[in-house]
């Protein structure tokens, strides 16, 4: 059993559904990133760990206790809000010493462990200080410096980036991950960063509408989307998707249609399809990176004119519509050092092994679901 | 093409400098009608009778700063002033305390009757106080507090309240909610937040509170004419009538004592123009 546990956690605001997250377990020392659009129940969920919300239904348990009765301050957690929620009234020191003074720790223990906390976040020489006389950055270290100095069993930390600029961001989330591995407490993280999540998670939760969807490790949720919402959301940029119909005439493979491409399923990744009971219709999925794309690629798929090209730098992406289909159109990326032109005219090629299959009832993953099924090995490389 | 552009914005720059223009002169003249009568009895209360109807417009020949000694002494303006100052600072004391906490309330717990009590505070800024006088004076009679400082005191409390409630209030509304969050998960009590962390960071608009009740308790005359018979325990506003009356041909003196009483609310509107202001606008483009 985790540490921590959400049993069938149902939270309601006047009969409208706010959270139906089910049962989540989380272990000690694990640092959970809930990560979904807004409106999707993360930070719902993280005052209903915190103790600032109660369930409407189910129970929460710290190290095996129920908790729903008992108050933030019993829960032994630490908070940090998106707007840092500093007293702008009390100077730094005050700030991050509030909750000693409130438990009553004597005045000396309390400047040793403030100072002590301060100088783990390079905060030191901001002890004078009122919140508003400090930066975004700086006010975040102190919010951080308010939470770890209490020493509490669980961090809970409520997109506590999204204040800040895109650099200081960076810098800031690598901060956080370094404190985390310092610390070792059990942290529950809210953004709606995928990037954020996937760069400081051990295990991501991914929520829409008050439901869980996936919950796994950042590669495990990138390689293997259990439904369409996932694949799309993780990943930048998003997942390329295409309209196809799976065909079964041909004998130890499936030919996939889409538009006018014709794609030939491996024979493990087809035998398990077989077996799944599949649908005629479905939705191909496939990231950018997974798409060959150059003005020659060897055994190309198809031929696609190039609508748009996007130089980030580090990689380079290219938007292309498919020659010869209504409409369709993919982004790729671009390894060559030479851009592409608009309206130039590009072969690609997709990796069949990093092919994705959705069910269009559902959005579910249909390739995952027939492997599970199939009780192969459930990766996707088995489609080779 | 160009010519054409310039002309536009020289058009344009010219417009803009007539407004203003004509909005300086607009506020020159609004000041000149405000602070000229403050300068005129200024002036005439360092004349003697004669002076001030021969030469009404003219600076003062020979200043007689003696008319602010009479009255101080012989008009018991001293007196008055101490009357003020107990009945001024105890009401205001009364609604700075009071109305934070009722404040705080309406903005942030939630009870039944919440809304109900908020419009019924409301509802107070809109009564005149002389409405409401006649009973005002009997129950006060019933309760034997005619003619006592409380007879100013606890009116003056009840018609400041709703105006200073509302204020806080909306300050209150405006702090964001995270802070409370934050209050709870650090463990503060419901009086630890409000008294640690809310109050102080209300004291803006509880500046406001204090110096808007101040200067109008401090200029109440309706309550004191009515309800204190006493020349003793006359405030300011209400002695000077009396002084009048006592020293009807000596308008210096009348003057001096005139200005003596507004000395305070000029100094406190001196120093905290900027907070009132503040306040003022906090008060009235607050949130539902």
């Amino acid at each position: 059993m985790g540490n921590l546990v959400l049993r069938n956690i149902v939270k309601k605001f006047n009969d409208s559904m706010a959270v139906d997250i089910g049962s989540l377990e989380i272990d000690e020392g694990e640092f959970i990133v809930l990560l979904g659009p807004s409106g999707c129940g993360k930070t719902t969920t993280l005052r209903l760990i915190a103790g600032l919300e109660s369930p409407t239904e189910g129970e929460i348990l710290f190290n095996g206790q129920v908790v729903n009765a008992l108050s933030p301050k019993e829960r032994n957690i630490a908070m940090v809000f998106q707007d840092y929620a500093l007293y702008p009234h009390m100077r730094v020191y005050e700030n991050i010493a509030l909750n000693l003074r409130v438990d009553r720790v004597p005045r000396d223990e309390i400047d040793r462990r403030v100072r002590e906390v301060a100088g783990l976040l390079n905060i030191g020489h901001l002890l004078g200080r009122k919140p508003r006389a400090m930066s975004g950055g700086q006010q975040q270290r102190v919010a951080l410096g308010r939470a770890i100095v209490r020493n509490p069993k669980y961090f809970l930390m409520d997109e506590p980036l999204s204040n800040l600029d895109a650099k200081l961001r960076l810098t800031m989330r690598s901060e956080i991950k370094k404190l985390h591995n310092r610390l070792g407490t059990t942290t529950i993280y809210v953004t709606h960063d995928q990037e954020e999540a996937m760069v400081i998670a051990d295990r991501i939760v991914i929520l829409k509408d008050g439901r869980i969807q996936q919950a796994g490790s950042p590669r495990e949720i990138y390689e293997h989307p259990q439904s369409r919402f996932v694949a799309n959301f993780i990943g930048s940029p998003e997942m390329n998707f295409l309209n196809c119909r799976v065909d079964p005439a041909e004998k130890g493979a499936l030919l996939l249609l889409t538009g006018g491409l014709r794609l030939l399923l491996p024979p493990d990744g087809a035998e398990a399809m077989a077996r799944a009971n599949l649908p005629r219709e479905a939705i191909l999925g496939i990231r950018p990176k997974n798409v060959k794309t150059g003005y020659q690629v060897e055994n190309p798929d198809g031929v696609g004119e190039v609508a748009f090209f996007e130089r980030l730098g580090e990689v380079n992406y290219v938007h292309f519509n498919i020659l010869g289909t209504s409409g369709a159109s993919l982004i790729a990326r671009w390894d060559a050092d030479d851009g592409a032109t608009p309206g130039d005219q590009v072969q690609f090629r997709l990796d069949r092994t990093r092919i994705h299959l959705f069910d269009p009832a559902d959005d579910l993953s249909l390739l995952g679901n027939a492997l599970r099924q199939n009780r192969s090995a459930g990766s996707l490389a088995a489609i080779g | 093409m160009t010519g054409d552009l310039y002309a536009l914005e020289f058009k344009k720059r010219r417009q803009r400098l007539l407004k203003r223009l004509a909005l300086y002169a607009a506020l020159i003249l609004y000041a000149f009608f405000i602070i000229y009568p403050i300068f005129w009895v200024g002036v005439n209360s360092l004349k003697d009778n004669q002076e001030i109807f021969t030469r009404p417009w003219g600076l003062p020949a020979d200043p007689k700063w003696g008319n602010y000694r009479e009255a101080w002494a012989d008009g018991n303006i001293g007196g008055a002033f101490k009357n003020s100052v107990i009945v001024t600072g105890t009401s205001v004391l009364a609604i700075a305390l009071m109305a934070p906490m009722a404040g705080y309330a309406l903005a942030r717990l939630r009870f039944t009757g919440q809304k109900a009590i908020f419009y019924l505070f409301l509802s107070g800024m809109f009564i005149a106080p002389i409405t409401g006088l006649i009973p005002l004076l009997k129950l006060l009679r019933n309760l034997g507090l005619v003619n006592s400082y409380w007879a100013l005191i606890l009116p003056n409390v009840a018609y400041g309240l709703p105006l200073s409630v509302f204020i806080v209030r909306s300050f209150f509304v405006g702090i964001p909610k995270s802070i409370e969050d934050a209050t709870r998960v650090d463990g503060l009590s419901s009086w630890q937040t409000y008294w640690m962390i809310m109050l102080p960071m209300a004291l803006p608009a509880l500046y406001t509170v204090i110096i808007l009740q101040t200067v109008y308790i401090w200029n109440e005359f309706l309550f004191a004419l009515v309800l204190i018979r006493t020349p003793d325990l006359f405030t300011l506003p209400r002695a000077l009538v009396t002084f009048k009356g006592t020293f009807i041909t000596s308008f210096g003196p009348l003057n001096a004592a005139v200005i003596l009483s507004a000395v305070p609310t000029i100094i406190l509107y001196s120093i905290f123009s900027d907070k009132i202001r503040r306040g003022m606008s906090m008060g009235f483009s607050a949130k539902g």
